[in-house]
């Protein structure tokens, strides 16, 4: 009895919490993410190429760095907040950033796919970095998705690539532990375009959340409770929290493209994969390769990236892993110190 | 898109907590589903008042347990449809329906020659409707495995607790419970398959509707999403080709400057030529 009174007692404080945070959360207003200040490159329909404004006038790095994010969800979680941002660590670091934001596709974007993104739209980024960083040569930095498509590029575009960097990327999707490649081939994906056009954001974020349905969707309120009552803690969780379900929605053919290609036929390790009538051969990929990665990711597991290190035929492969998740990894306090630091120098060292 | 985020009405945060909860669980609020934890614990520690009641307590636990691994994908299944403003056509049947009669006309002998089409077109959708209503018995079937170990896992759980365990404790408990057995579950060919089925006959289900909204609006003279799409795809390779052009132009009137440059810098040296070697002349002389 005494414990259920303890439980009922706890029970009535956990909800005033909820409701006080509640209230907190209610009262802070907009949400700013994403503000280091950066300048607008180039602009075609909704895809932005941004240049962040350098902290200092030293470059540490002979090439700039481009960031190819992933299609679902939006790229300032890699500047979410001043304190936990891979931008802000990097310029830090004196690395000259740019940055391609997707934007939202529109129901008129629903014939863009993979040759659209790869060849025209990242070229098109790669060829406006060159042109205004005045160099002859990019870094890229692919994050997730945005890893998968940075390395067909680099195997179709070598000469404009220095070198790679992916992190939490894809490569293998084939693996035993990936619970999404499980549910997407059985999924029919022409039917799933042919009938909705665009693939809803909001239907991708419900599959993605229901991998770990109790873990992503219910634990985190009960953390949620014990920093209810600390104003900048709650606004770091709405934080979270607005990076979570701004999902854009998906150009259906690229979906239809990425699913058939990567999910269903796993093409970069089978082989065969072509874009636009060009081969992609892994093996072009030359340049020196870094591959980051978390090992409790639970959308991207570790093997699958791994998968990258006998793929490519780079001479120049290393690996970094942390132990964390696929969120993580941009927002945790030990990844998000050490990440710029070793990316920077790992740049550095092949200037 | 909306982003109820920056808006500073606090009915829109709810909204939005609504929905993050509605991922995972059948209750529409976070204060619901805390209500019904709450009920749950306050259900199963009554039970418990009278230890000799080993009956009553396990049932009444195996209700809480039941309640609390509901399935959190059934429920959200159509809420991951409904803001993504792909199912007008479900609301322009409902209309449509009362305007042109109840869906009773099917298997009645068509009065002119269109009613034949507009009769089969309702027996095939309602054959995929029957086809997605089986999809989903079959997909609840599977899950009901899952629902079964992550209450056995919670039971067993439940059995460590004692005086000193608090309310966020035995949640953990739960959430540790649902989870593990969830990712056993998820990736076993049994629940891809009834999974795929679902979404594959709902997508069927609304291809198909789609399909009936199209004939109707065209006969009502409106664009239809395939005029919309030819539209857009139109725009799309128009968008290349002006690409293309560009560049065309670009080598282009880069070409031209080179044969520009090349072409005064051989006017130059013709026109300067005599001029130079004048001088050069004199001085050898």
């Amino acid at each position: 009895m005494q414990n259920f009174e303890k439980i009922l007692e706890e029970s009535v404080q956990f909800q005033t919490k909820l409701a006080q945070g509640a209230r907190v959360a209610a009262g802070l207003g907009e949400i700013r993410v994403g503000t280091t200040p950066k300048d607008l490159i180039d602009r075609v329909d909704n895809l932005c190429l941004y240049r962040y404004q350098p902290l200092s006038e030293t470059v540490a790095t002979a090439n700039p760095l481009l960031i190819v994010y992933a299609l679902v969800n939006r790229p300032y979680i890699v500047d979410l907040h001043q304190q936990r941002s891979l931008v802000q660590g990097l310029l830090a670091e004196g690395v000259d950033v740019y940055l391609i934001d997707w934007g939202y596709p529109g129901p008129g974007d629903h014939h863009l796919d993979l040759e659209q993104y790869v060849s025209v739209l990242i070229d098109r980024c790669v060829d406006r970095t060159l042109q205004h960083s005045g160099t002859s040569k990019v870094n890229i930095l692919g994050i997730c998705q945005g890893g998968t498509m940075s390395l067909c590029y680099s195997a179709l575009e070598p000469s404009k690539v220095n070198n790679l960097i992916t992190m939490v990327t894809p490569v293998d999707f084939h693996t035993s532990d990936n619970i999404l490649t499980h549910w997407f081939r059985e999924i029919d994906v022409d039917l799933l375009v042919d009938t909705m056009g665009n693939v809803p954001g909001t239907l991708l974020n419900g599959i993605f959340l229901s991998l770990k349905p109790f873990k992503l969707g219910v634990e985190k309120y009960l953390d949620f409770v014990k920093i209810s009552d600390n104003p900048e803690k709650v606004e770091n969780f709405m934080r979270m929290e607005k990076w979570i379900f701004d999902s854009p929605d998906q150009a259906g053919e690229m979906f239809r493209d990425f699913l058939k290609l990567f999910f269903h036929e796993n093409r970069l390790v089978t082989g065969g994969l072509s874009i636009g009538g060009r081969s992609v051969d892994m093996k072009s990929v030359t340049q020196p390769l870094l591959n980051i990665f978390a090992k409790q990711d639970h959308l991207v597991p570790p093997a699958s990236s791994q998968a990258l290190k006998y793929l490519t035929g780079s001479k120049d492969y290393s690996e970094l892993i942390y132990d964390t998740g696929h969120i993580g990894i941009y927002v945790s306090g030990k990844a998000g110190r050490d990440i710029p630091l070793r990316i920077s120098n790992w740049l550095r060292e092949r200037n | 898109m909306f982003n109820p985020w920056v808006t500073q009405d606090p009915a829109d945060i709810y909204s939005m907590w609504s929905k993050a909860w509605s991922n995972t669980s059948p209750p529409s609020s976070v204060y619901a589903q805390m209500h019904e934890l709450g009920n749950a614990f306050r259900s199963m520690f009554e039970a418990g008042q009278d230890p000799s009641d080993h009956a009553v307590r396990q049932q009444q636990m195996e209700q809480m347990v039941r309640q609390f691994t509901m399935n959190p994908i059934l429920p959200n299944f159509p809420s991951m449809t409904e803001f993504t403003n792909l199912n007008p056509w479900q609301q322009f049947f409902d209309q449509s329906k009362t305007l042109m009669g109840s869906t009773s006309t099917v298997g009645q002998p068509p009065a002119l020659g269109i009613g034949r089409e507009y009769q089969e077109d309702w027996t095939e959708f309602l054959r995929l409707q029957r086809e997605y209503e089986s999809a989903f018995r079959e997909f609840t079937a599977v899950f009901e495995k899952f629902t079964i170990g992550a209450s056995e896992r919670f039971i067993e759980s439940l059995s460590e607790v004692d005086e000193n365990t608090g309310f966020e404790d035995v949640c953990r408990r739960w959430i540790d419970c649902c989870d593990d057995e969830f990712q056993n579950i998820a990736g076993t060919k049994d629940y891809c398959v009834a999974y795929g089925n679902l979404i594959n006959a709902y997508l069927r289900l609304l291809r198909h509707g789609t399909k009936m909204q199209e004939q109707l609006t065209g006969m009502m003279g409106q664009p239809t999403r395939s005029e919309l799409d030819s539209i857009h795809l139109k725009n799309r390779q128009a968008g290349t080709e002006i690409e293309s052009l560009n560049l065309k132009i670009k080598d282009l009137e880069k070409r031209l400057e080179s044969v520009q440059t090349s072409q005064r810098k051989q006017t130059s040296r013709k026109s300067s030529a005599p001029r130079k070697s004048a001088p050069r002349d004199k001085k050898k002389k």
